[in-house]
């Protein structure tokens, strides 16, 4: 079974949480990237990355119950007597925003 | 939440708009230098430039015009030098619109946030393009000018106004 990962966002963090991929994520080097698609501008989006397994039914089968408390880009390593495996939980706020500044002028002759 | 801060200072206060003034016809307007650093903890990354539209005037597709133009007469608009640790050499001419370091807002460039221009090292970033890190000092900077065409085509209207931004992202 291989170590899979699911991206959620939320406008609150009570939730609702969507899932942002299509499908469950291959484990990916530190430092590598997953562009969330959907979001709006100037939004503040709670993100949340869960890292699991998918069983021979297909199903997404998480390590840890989903979205319990604000977790500040938390890595923990846990084992297993089956398979080693290991756990990224990252809770954080992501802003996809712009801000700008006004300008002006006249055309002269 | 994370708040970007424009100045025409290095630290200096927040500013919400520059009037460039008059420009006659045929000529650039004197480049502003122009100062960004943000209020968040952690650094904002994927920071891209781009303008826009200011209180949906229109004035952009004319000012994007004048940047696709390849004809010296009809050739303007706005134009960022982003080499300042280079000491703003080199800016964009209308045979030669953009580089690693300068470029010409126009169709396809710097036009949109999906086609933002993210901000290279030579604007003072610390490490890598596109991220500003906390309280960077000195601050992330570029100049920024308007050039006026010799030749107008139509009435643009008196005072003309758009707006300069920075897409990003941020992570608490």
């Amino acid at each position: 079974m291989d170590i899979k990962y699911n991206i959620y966002y939320a406008l609150t963090s009570d939730g609702p949480w969507t899932l942002a991929n299509d499908s469950p994520l291959d484990h990916v080097p530190s430092g590598n990237s997953y562009t969330v698609s959907g979001l709006s501008l100037n939004t503040d989006y709670y993100i949340s990355i869960i890292g699991g397994i998918v069983n021979d039914d297909d199903d997404f089968v998480p390590y840890v119950p989903q979205f319990v408390g604000p977790l500040n880009q938390e890595v923990a390593t846990i084992g297993s007597s089956v398979v080693p495996h290991f756990l990224v939980r990252t809770y954080g706020i992501y802003r996809t925003s712009n801000t700008g500044m006004m300008h002006m002028f006249t055309i002269g002759e | 939440m994370v708040t970007l801060i424009w100045t025409i200072t290095n630290g200096g206060g927040s500013v919400a708009y520059i009037d460039h003034g008059s420009i006659p016809v045929g000529t650039s307007g004197t480049a502003r230098e122009i100062f960004v650093r943000h209020d968040g903890v952690n650094p904002i990354t994927n920071c891209g430039l781009y303008v826009t539209d200011y209180n949906q005037n229109d004035f952009i597709a004319t000012l994007l015009g004048w940047g696709d133009e390849d004809n010296v007469s009809y050739f303007g608009g706005l134009q960022f030098n982003l080499d300042a640790t280079g000491l703003y050499p080199t800016w964009p001419t209308y045979g030669d619109k953009s580089s690693d370091t300068y470029f010409v807002a126009k169709t396809g460039l710097g036009d949109s946030i999906t086609n933002a221009v993210v901000l290279p090292i030579t604007t003072g970033l610390a490490t890598s393009a596109g991220v500003i890190q906390p309280g960077t000092s000195p601050n992330v900077r570029f100049k920024f000018r308007i050039q006026v065409p010799a030749t107008i085509v139509g009435d643009p209207g008196p005072a003309m106004a758009f707006e300069t931004r920075i897409r990003f992202t941020y992570t608490s």
